[in-house]
C-alpha cells in the first residue's frame, strides 16, 4: 500500500505537466471548435468541414506515399545497421540521426534551395548541357521533402526491432532448409511487423499535419491541412482552426488505433510516441 | 626642410582635431539633450514587420534613455491582427498600415497619445493625408508610406509590363509571385477589374476570386519576405511588390525593373501605434518621438528604403531618394505625385465584408484534388478492412483447430 502511495507521488510532476500542457489544451481545442467568435456554441464549424474534404484527402495521400517510400527505403537500411558490427551500428546510426540536429525549417529551406530552376541541382545540369529539370512545387519535392525529413523516424523503430530478433532463430530457418527469401518472409517479417507499425506511425504523423514543407516545396498547388490550420490561425478564423486541429487529431488517433493492432500482441514493441 | 614641412603639417592636423570633434558635438547634441532616464529599468516590447527598422537604433535608445526594447515582428497586417486580439502578449509599440490603423480604432484598440511627450509631431508632413485612417489624428503617427507596383526581372520578361495584368501571362507560368496577405491579393484583382479596393458589394469580391483563381496555377507561390531571394536570384521573374522592397532588390541584381501599374494601384501609409494592452505607455510615448527625430528616421528610412514622412529627413543630403536612387521613371512617379492622384487607399472595411474577405482569401488558398486520389485512398482502406477481417478468420480458426487438436491429445 505505501509503495503504491510513493509511486504515484513520483508520478505527480508528470502527471500536472500532462494535465497543464495536454489534457488543458485538447480541451481549449474542443472549445473553441465548438463556438463562434463571439463564444457563442455553433455546429458551424463542422459543418463547414466538408469544403475542407480535399485538401484532408491530398494530405492523407502525399503523407501515405512518404511513408510508403520511407518504408522501402528503410526496411534494408535497418536491416543492414542491424547486422552489422558494433562499430559500424555506432557509425551508421550517428549518420541517421546527424540531420536531426539541424532545424527542421533549415533542412527544408535547404532543399527548396537546391531544388528550384535556379538552384544547386539545375545550375550543375546546366552545366553540363542539360535543360533545366522542373523539380520545386510539384507533389514529388513536397514527397521527398517529407521522406528526408521523417526517414529516421522509421530507421530507429525498425532498426531496434531488428536488433532484438534472435541470430538463432534464423539459423534455426535456414537449418530447416528456407531458402534466403523465404527466411525473409516468414521469420524477419513476421517478427518485425510492431516495428514497421510504429515506424508507419511516426512517419504518416508528422507528415500529415506538416506545414512547413508544402509551403516551401509545394508552391500554392499543395495547401496542407497544416498549412490550412496555419492560415485559419493568422487570418482570425482561430474556431475554424480549432475544428481541423480536432479532426487531425481524431486522424491520428485513429491511425495509431489501427497501428496498434499490429503491434498490440507484442508488449515489447508497443508505439513509442 | 622636409621634415620641418612634416612635423607642421601634423601639427597643423593635430590642431584641426578638436575643431572637427566640437563640431560632430554640436551636432550631435540637439536631438540627444531630449531624452532623460525617466523610464530607466523598464522594457518596451516593440511588434513590427519583417525588416522593417534599422535594428542598431535600439541600442542608441537603450543608451539615451535606460529603456530596452524586446523586438519582434510579423509577416502580415491579418497576424499581427491575431495575435493582438488574441491577447496573451502583450505590445506597446506596432507599426500597421492605414486601413488595419482604422480597423483597431473601429474596435478601440488603441491608446490615444499624448502629443506633449512626442514634440517631433512638428516634422510630420502636414500634405500627408492621415485622416483616411485616423480621422482626429489622435492614434497614430505615421512611419512611412509608400506604394504597390510590379517589379520584374528585365532579363527573362521580354514583353513590355504595363501593370497588375502581366502578373497573369501564362508565358511566365510557374515565375510569378503574388503577395500572402488577402488585402493585397484582392486590390490587384479589383484593380484589373477596375473596381474600388473598399467596396462592400460582395458580387464584387467574388469576381475578384474567379479572377484570382484563374492566376493561382501560373503561380510559383505566396509570399511576403521571400520575394528578395527569389526575384534577385532570377527563380521568380515577375511579382507584385511594394516599393521598397523593389529598391532594395534592385541593388543585388540591376536587372529588375519597377513598372507603376496602369491599372492604378495602392498607396498606403503605414503608421506607430500604442495598443490598449500596452502597460508602459509613457516610455512608448517616448519611443516614437525617438523614431521621429530627424537623424533616427533616416537611419531607419536608409535601411528599409520605403519613402519618409518626416520633412526634415526628406531634406537632408544622405536620404536614399536624393542620393542613391538612379531609376529615372521612379523619380518621375514622385515628381509627378503619381501614387497621390492615382492610387487607392485601403479603408477599414465594414465587419460583414471583413469576414467575407478571410473567407475568400482561405478559399482561394485551398487546393484541390483529382478524383483518382480518392480512388485510390478509397481503395486502400478497403483493402486494410478486409485484410484485417481475413487476418482475424484465420486467427479464429487456428486457434479453434489447436484447441481441437489439443483437446484431441490430452
Amino acid at each position: 500500500m505505501k509503495k503504491r502511495f510513493s509511486s504515484h507521488l513520483v508520478g505527480c510532476p508528470y502527471y500536472v505537466w500532462a494535465a497543464i500542457f495536454i489534457v488543458v489544451p485538447v480541451l481549449m481545442v474542443l472549445y473553441y471548435s465548438l463556438t463562434d467568435a463571439n463564444g457563442a456554441f455553433t455546429l458551424d464549424n463542422l459543418k463547414n468541414l466538408v469544403g475542407f474534404s480535399d485538401t484532408l484527402v491530398l494530405s492523407i495521400w502525399l503523407g501515405a506515399i512518404a511513408t510508403v517510400i520511407c518504408l522501402i527505403i528503410s526496411y534494408p537500411m535497418a536491416y543492414i545497421l542491424s547486422r552489422s558490427g558494433a562499430n559500424t551500428q555506432r557509425t551508421l546510426l550517428l549518420l541517421v540521426m546527424l540531420p536531426m540536429w539541424i532545424n527542421l525549417l533549415l533542412r527544408t529551406y535547404s532543399w527548396m534551395t537546391i531544388l528550384e530552376d535556379t538552384g544547386l541541382i539545375n545550375t550543375l545540369l546546366g552545366k553540363l548541357g542539360i535543360g533545366p529539370i522542373h523539380m520545386i512545387n510539384t507533389s514529388g519535392a513536397v514527397v521527398l521533402g517529407m521522406v528526408y525529413n521523417f526517414m529516421p523516424y522509421m530507421i530507429m523503430p525498425l532498426y531496434s526491432i531488428m536488433t532484438k530478433i534472435d541470430k538463432t532463430t534464423i539459423e534455426a530457418a535456414q537449418d530447416l532448409g528456407a531458402s534466403g527469401l523465404q527466411v525473409l518472409g516468414k521469420v524477419i517479417f513476421p517478427l518485425s511487423v510492431p516495428g514497421i507499425a510504429s515506424g508507419i506511425t511516426m512517419v504518416f504523423v508528422p507528415s500529415v499535419s506538416t506545414f512547413y514543407i508544402s509551403q516551401k516545396l509545394g508552391g500554392t498547388g499543395y495547401t496542407l491541412i497544416g498549412d490550412v490550420i496555419d492560415n485559419q490561425f493568422t487570418n482570425n478564423a482561430r474556431n475554424m482552426g480549432a475544428t481541423l486541429s480536432l479532426v487531425l487529431m481524431v486522424l491520428i488517433l485513429l491511425c495509431m488505433a489501427v497501428m496498434n493492432q499490429f503491434t498490440a500482441e507484442d508488449d515489447e514493441g508497443a508505439i513509442l510516441v | 626642410m622636409k621634415r620641418l614641412l612634416c612635423i607642421l603639417l601634423c601639427a597643423g592636423l593635430l590642431a584641426m582635431l578638436p575643431m572637427t570633434a566640437a563640431a560632430d558635438g554640436a551636432e550631435a547634441t540637439p536631438y540627444e539633450s531630449n531624452y532623460t532616464k525617466e523610464f530607466e529599468g523598464t522594457t518596451l516590447n516593440v511588434y513590427n514587420w519583417g525588416e522593417y527598422i534599422d535594428e542598431s537604433i535600439f541600442e542608441d535608445f537603450e543608451d539615451l534613455t535606460g529603456i530596452r526594447v524586446n523586438y519582434s515582428t510579423y509577416e502580415t497586417n491579418e497576424s499581427m491582427y491575431t495575435k493582438l486580439v488574441a491577447g496573451g502578449a502583450s505590445y506597446d509599440i506596432i507599426i500597421p498600415s492605414d486601413y488595419m490603423v482604422a480597423r483597431l480604432i473601429n474596435e478601440d484598440r488603441l491608446e490615444k497619445l499624448d502629443w506633449s511627450r512626442i514634440p517631433n509631431k512638428q516634422f510630420t508632413d502636414p500634405t500627408l493625408d492621415t485622416t483616411t485612417y485616423d480621422p482626429t489624428n489622435e492614434y497614430s503617427i505615421p512611419f512611412t508610406w509608400g506604394f504597390v507596383g510590379v517589379v520584374y526581372n528585365s532579363k527573362y520578361v521580354t514583353d513590355p509590363v504595363t501593370g497588375f495584368a502581366d502578373l497573369w501571362n501564362g508565358n511566365y507560368a510557374g515565375k510569378i509571385l503574388t503577395m500572402n496577405n488577402s488585402r493585397d491579393v484582392f486590390a490587384i484583382a479589383l484593380s484589373r477589374l477596375g473596381m474600388d479596393y473598399n467596396t462592400e458589394d460582395p458580387a464584387h469580391w467574388q469576381a475578384a476570386l474567379d479572377l484570382l483563381r484563374q492566376q493561382k496555377p501560373l503561380l510559383q507561390g505566396y509570399v511576403t519576405d521571400e520575394i528578395y531571394n527569389k526575384m534577385e536570384s532570377g527563380e521568380a521573374w515577375i511579382a507584385p511588390c511594394y516599393v521598397g522592397d523593389y529598391l532594395a532588390m534592385v541593388e543585388n541584381n540591376p536587372d529588375l525593373r519597377f513598372v507603376y501599374p496602369a491599372e492604378g494601384s495602392n498607396t498606403f501609409i503605414d503608421a506607430v501605434c500604442i495598443p490598449k494592452s500596452s502597460k508602459n505607455k509613457a516610455a512608448a510615448e517616448v519611443f516614437i518621438n525617438f523614431l521621429c527625430e530627424p537623424e533616427i528616421a533616416l537611419r531607419n528610412i536608409n535601411e528599409i528604403w520605403y519613402f519618409t514622412p518626416n520633412t526634415v529627413t526628406a531634406e537632408m543630403e544622405d536620404y536614399f531618394l536624393t542620393c542613391e536612387v538612379a531609376d529615372e521613371s521612379l523619380l518621375q512617379l514622385l515628381e509627378d505625385k503619381t501614387p497621390q492622384t492615382k492610387g487607392q487607399i485601403f479603408h477599414a472595411l465594414s465587419p460583414a465584408t471583413q469576414k467575407n474577405l478571410e473567407e475568400l482569401w482561405l478559399t482561394l488558398k485551398r487546393s484541390s484534388v483529382g478524383w483518382y486520389v480518392y480512388a485510390v485512398l478509397g481503395g486502400a482502406l478497403v483493402l486494410a478492412l478486409l485484410l484485417s477481417v481475413i487476418r482475424r478468420i484465420k486467427k479464429k480458426k487456428a486457434e479453434a483447430l489447436y484447441e481441437s487438436d489439443y483437446g484431441r491429445s490430452a
